[in-house]
């Protein structure tokens, strides 16, 4: 990239001005590259993570051999019948038929916990033969013995489940013991996506259980010997295949699945490096400008001692590829680390990928992709550099005359001579409104970086507010009481005649949740649990209509609602173990909770499957819900005893860190944005304001005069930038948010803004780093004398 | 701080008759550029009383310390050594080169006035917005007057009209006039240019070289460097510098017309081979 050695001379004089242009702008320099780096780090790392997954992906699929084709069915099945379709077929090369006993979430313990309440569908399965192989760790095929169990490594994630602790299926008619051995790696089912879950057991265990399992479910599974013909094989199977009751999946699927859970991180990752490479190339443009207008004269005389233009161009383009290539070897060099960070669960869950060339070159190929763009938008740019013709450049010292007109025209609208404010402030106020194109840099990265840290911000103070619980489909009480354990269950009418009779106790209500079906929209059965009990004692808000109120009424959650595509005032079919019955819609509210398709209704439960009670329960006047809480959770150990104001965190504790840990990260990444932006926007106002402060110094305005200027300047595009962004978050940003936390069950999210932190302290934080930039900037005029100017 | 009395002191009777009427005195300036290794020396040792109300011109080739000499002066550049000292009629007199930067500024803004070689207006700001400013930085509380005074400035240097035009709808004599202006807008009583008419044409020149006489007239000290003997001519007394050191320091004769003023200045400058 250094120009050609023509001449020693040349390449000395290059090299000479490039020094000395970082010299005059080396914290514009340094904020460049950090910001280029930034962006590279952020591509490189999604590249890195993007092939880590997809490699590893193809690899447990070569490991696990993955079905092409599955059709799961419920019901009675047979095994001729499969094998006589599957023989007809010449595409297959190898089919086989895999027994799944799906366990009801309430009669899986895991070390004495038991699963109610979990919206995974958990199933017992033994080890394939020669597909579809249930992998440990070390992606070795997973042998275990009786009594033994290998569980998703899921559970081992998120609920922090151990090699060698105790999982139990308590059936009614008899309780089975497992010791966990291993984790497994399952390629159909490991995404958390996928409610169905495999737990591996020993052929003895799953033919012992067999027989206590109503419904046994079935995977026909199918490998092709050529993939195109994947899509000929689900058809035929779907048209001619003998047992069909469930959904028919391909290997597309599970690829999609596994890459989908993962590839969020992906998204997010190549959003950011969007966003940041936008911010560089803003920052790179606002400098650019700005050395040409100081260097104009340089150039100009360059081109009137016939310098080729193609070397000046080449001149600036040296130094701005400089610049992205050290950003982009930089920013590839901490993508190792970090990507090692961000692919940790992926490891886990998909293994290894073995090295392959791509491991090294896709995060090198995202780092280029950004040094190449910053590259091609400075070329663009640089076409500007044709433009100034000698005689501008060189007229450009002396006393600006570009657009003369003699005739006078329209006065200009604001004058200090007619203005009543201190002269200062007017002064700043008047340089923005004349160089209205510069500030609009950093008013633009300003409400970005308010926007940045108070959408994550709002969301965090909105589900730790006590209101939070509106979304998550609860009565209002002080306490709530969950009996999920058999022995609370059975303890629950002792409990409830002892809640009746406390005398700090001053209104109980209990209610039993049982599970049903509803026809989804698709036509499919699906699981709803039903809230039965007296709804109106401890009343919710509903997003419309009311609570039920008789045994023929029904309310939903809003995604439940959706699912079904059921509407106020319309009948549903409840389908039960003791029959199915219609019900009337009256309500939908709004519940994040069980996955968000609930229901609250007064139907009876005698004889359907119960989920779990809760008892809801308000303290007496002059109790203390903290202290009554206490009291009943020793009395009743059996009984989770949660406070209304620890429910949400109970319950969506996992969301509720996530969320302040991307507050807490948004918030930095937004402080150190705004410090680098605003430090550089400074430098480079100041040396492009040179000769207008030495001017104002030789006149005798004061160093503290001329700071006043400058701190209107950034506190008034400051204001303007927090304005914006607050604007932006209360529209934008709110409906962003509505439709990520509407899909998760409360489509009328509303921000709950604390008014100290959002709009106090975060302005203050931004305030302060702007402040200290300006102040750091404008710290010293002192070699700005008119004398200096002079001699130019 | 330094007194005229401790300044009186150190100096030989010989000036002392004048001393009273003394307005501004430079004592064994040295001003030196870069670094050690490669220094260059732009004044070697000035000293120099300038009379309250004198008009004096500083001339001397390319390069012999002139602006230097003038920014030293003003306090606008550090000096090296020495020092530089107002006084204020019989009220204490002011050591320039111990001021504090902030105090120096006050002291500019208030009682100097500069109108340099390139127009150096503010480019964001009108005509009339550029010659209020100093005003209203000084006497922010007197707004009216500072402009009224400021109209009338601009009135008085002929460019009433375009008070209110940017500075890019005028042309170099009308700003150069309008720096004039701004000079004076807190009727500073010394007023320092650095070829001020370097940049016109001879008419344009001789105008704004009337409006310094008119100025320096009114009772102001007027400061000037110049290449232009005839301009020069136009002082009362002419310094000429060669090399930051003192060459000649020539005076008018009451006695002396016009003419005879600018012919022996002119033969000086001759036999001394400028
Ligand atoms: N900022 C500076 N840095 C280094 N050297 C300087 C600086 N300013 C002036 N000089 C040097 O000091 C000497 C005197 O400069 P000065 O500008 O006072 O000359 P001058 O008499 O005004 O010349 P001219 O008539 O060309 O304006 C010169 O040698 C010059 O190179
Ligand atoms: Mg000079």
């Amino acid at each position: 990239m250094t120009p050609r050695r023509r001449t020693n001379d040349k390449s000395a004089i290059w090299i000479r001005m490039l020094r000395a242009d970082y010299r005059r702008t080396r914290t514009t320099s340094v904020v460049l590259a950090g910001l280029i780096a930034m962006a590279a780090l952020l591509a490189a790392t999604g590249g890195s993570v993007l092939v880590q997954l997809t490699g590893a992906i193809g690899e447990l699929f070569t490991t696990a051999r993955t079905p092409d084709v599955v059709q799961m069915h419920a019901g009675e099945i047979d095994l001729a019948a499969v094998d006589a379709w599957a023989e007809d077929q010449t595409e297959l090369t190898d089919w086989q038929v895999s027994e799944t006993l799906p366990i009801p979430t309430d009669q899986l313990f895991l070390t004495d916990e038991p699963q109610s309440g979990s919206v995974l569908q958990p199933a017992l399965v033994t080890q394939n033969q020669s597909f579809d192989l249930l992998l440990d760790l070390d992606d070795e095929v997973l042998v275990v013995g009786p009594g033994e169990i290998a569980m998703p490594l899921y559970y081992h994630q998120t609920q922090g489940l151990e090699v060698g602790d105790q999982v139990s299926v308590r059936l009614p008619e008899r309780r089975f013991d497992f010791t966990v051995t291993s984790f497994l790696r399952d390629s159909m089912m490991n995404p958390t996506f996928a409610t169905s879950k495999r737990l591996l057991v020993s052929t003895e265990d799953q033919r012992a259980i067999s027989g206590l399992i109503a419904e046994p479910e079935y995977l026909i599974e199918f490998l092709v010997s050529d993939r195109s013909d994947t899509r000929a094989v689900s058809d035929a199977y779907t048209r001619t295949g003998p047992a069909t009751n469930g959904p028919l999946l391909d290997r597309g699927t599970f690829f999609l699945l596994n890459a989908v859970s993962h590839g969020i991180g992906i998204a997010v990752l190549s959003l950011l490096a969007g966003l940041m490479v936008a911010v560089a190339a803003i920052a790179l443009r606002f400098s650019f400008l700005t050395a040409i207008e100081r260097d104009t004269h340089e150039i100009g005389v360059m081109k009137a001692i016939g310098m080729p233009r193609k070397g000046i161009r080449r001149l600036y383009l040296t130094k701005y590829v400089a610049l992205a290539l050290i950003g982009g070897v930089v920013g590839s060099l901490l993508s190792i680390p970090a990507a090692r960070v961000v692919t940790a669960s992926l490891r886990l869950q998909l293994g290894d990928p073995a090295g392959s060339w791509w491991l090294t070159t896709a995060p090198l190929l995202g780092a280029g992709l950004v040094v190449l763009a910053i590259v091609a938008w400075c070329a663009l740019m640089l076409r500007r550099l044709g433009r100034i013709s000698t005689m501008d450049a060189l007229r450009a010292s002396t006393p600006p005359r570009r657009r003369r007109r003699w005739l006078p025209t329209r006065k200009p609208r604001s004058r200090l001579t007619n203005s009543h404010l201190p002269a200062g402030f007017w002064m700043g106020m008047n340089d923005i409104r004349r160089s209205f194109r510069t500030h609009r840099m950093l008013l633009a990265v300003l409400t970005l970086c308010t926007f940045l840290v108070l959408v994550p911000l709002n969301l965090w103070t909105t589900v730790t507010s006590p209101t939070f619980i509106t979304y998550l489909g609860t009565g209002v009480a002080d306490l709530r009481l969950e009996l999920r354990s058999p022995a609370a269950v059975a303890s629950s009418s002792e409990l409830m005649s002892a809640l009746d009779q406390d005398p700090d106790v001053a209104r109980v209500a209990s209610f039993v949740t049982a599970r049903f079906e509803v026809a989804n929209t698709d036509g499919e059965w699906e699981q709803l649990p039903v809230e039965t009990g007296e709804h109106s004692v401890f009343p919710l808000s509903y997003l419309n209509g009311t609570s039920p109120d008789s045994p023929d009424e029904i309310s939903l959650s809003s995604l439940a609602a959706d699912s079904m595509g059921a509407q106020i005032g319309e009948q549903i079919t409840l389908r039960g173990e003791t029959g199915s019955r219609q019900v009337t819609v009256v309500g939908v509210y709004q519940d994040m909770t069980n996955g968000g398709s609930t229901a609250k209704g007064m139907v009876p439960v005698d004889g359907e499957p119960i989920v779990w009670r809760t008892v809801l329960l308000d303290a007496a006047d002059g109790v203390k819900p903290a202290e009554l809480a206490e009291r009943l959770s020793t009395s009743y150990p059996a009984v989770q005893t949660i406070q209304m104001s620890e429910f949400a965190d109970q319950t969506l504790g996992d969301l509720i860190t996530q969320t302040g840990n991307v507050a807490a990260a948004a918030a930095l990444v937004a402080v150190v944005l705004t410090a680098l932006i605003a430090s550089m926007f400074a430098q480079m106002t100041i040396a492009r304001d040179q000769s207008q402060i030495a001017i104002q110094r030789g006149l005798g305005v004061s160093d503290r005069g001329i700071r006043v200027q400058y701190l209107t300047r950034f506190l008034v595009v400051l204001v303007a930038g927090i304005g914006l962004g607050a604007v932006l978050v209360a529209t934008v940003g709110r409906s962003m948010v509505a439709s990520v936390i509407g899909s998760l069950g409360a489509p009328a999210l509303r921000f709950d803004v604390e008014p100290l932190l959002a709009y106090g302290a975060v302005p203050m934080a931004l305030t302060v780093t702007v402040g200290v930039a300006a102040l750091i900037a404008t710290r010293s005029f002192d070699d700005l004398g008119i004398s200096r100017l002079n001699d130019e | 701080m330094n007194t005229a009395t401790s300044t009186k002191s150190d100096r030989t009777d010989t000036r002392s008759e004048s001393m009273a009427n003394v307005h501004l005195t430079a004592n064994g300036i040295h001003k030196t550029f870069g670094e050690a290794d490669a220094e260059t020396s732009a004044l070697r040792g000035i000293d120099i009383d300038i009379d309250r109300g004198d008009f004096v011109a500083i001339m001397g080739p390319s390069g012999s310390g002139k602006s230097t000499l003038l920014y030293c002066l003003s306090g606008m550049d550090p000096v090296t050594d020495g020092t530089v000292t107002l006084h204020d009629g019989d009220a204490d007199s002011v050591e320039v080169t111990a001021l504090r930067q902030r105090d120096l500024a006050e002291l500019r803004l208030t009682r100097m006035g500069f109108v340099f070689q390139q127009v150096h207006l503010l480019r964001n700001l009108t005509i009339l917005d550029n010659v209020v400013l100093p005003g209203f930085t000084a006497s922010p509380d007197e707004r009216e007057a500072v402009v009224a005074r400021a109209r009338e400035l601009l009135e008085l240097v002929g460019i009433g009209e375009l008070a209110d035009r940017e500075i890019t709808q005028a042309s170099g004599g009308q700003l150069q006039r309008a720096a004039i202006a701004r000079a004076l807008i807190n009727s500073p009583d010394l007023v320092f240019g650095d070829e001020p008419t370097g940049a016109l044409n001879a008419s344009m020149a001789a105008e704004i070289m009337d409006l310094l006489v008119q100025v320096n007239r009114e009772g102001r000290t007027v400061v000037l460097v110049t290449h232009d003997v005839n301009v020069a001519a136009r002082a009362n007394r002419v310094v000429v510098l060669r090399d930051g050191e003192i060459d000649g320091d020539l005076r008018r004769d009451d006695s002396q017309t016009d003419d005879q003023w600018a012919e022996s200045l002119a033969g000086w400058l001759t036999s001394h081979g400028t």
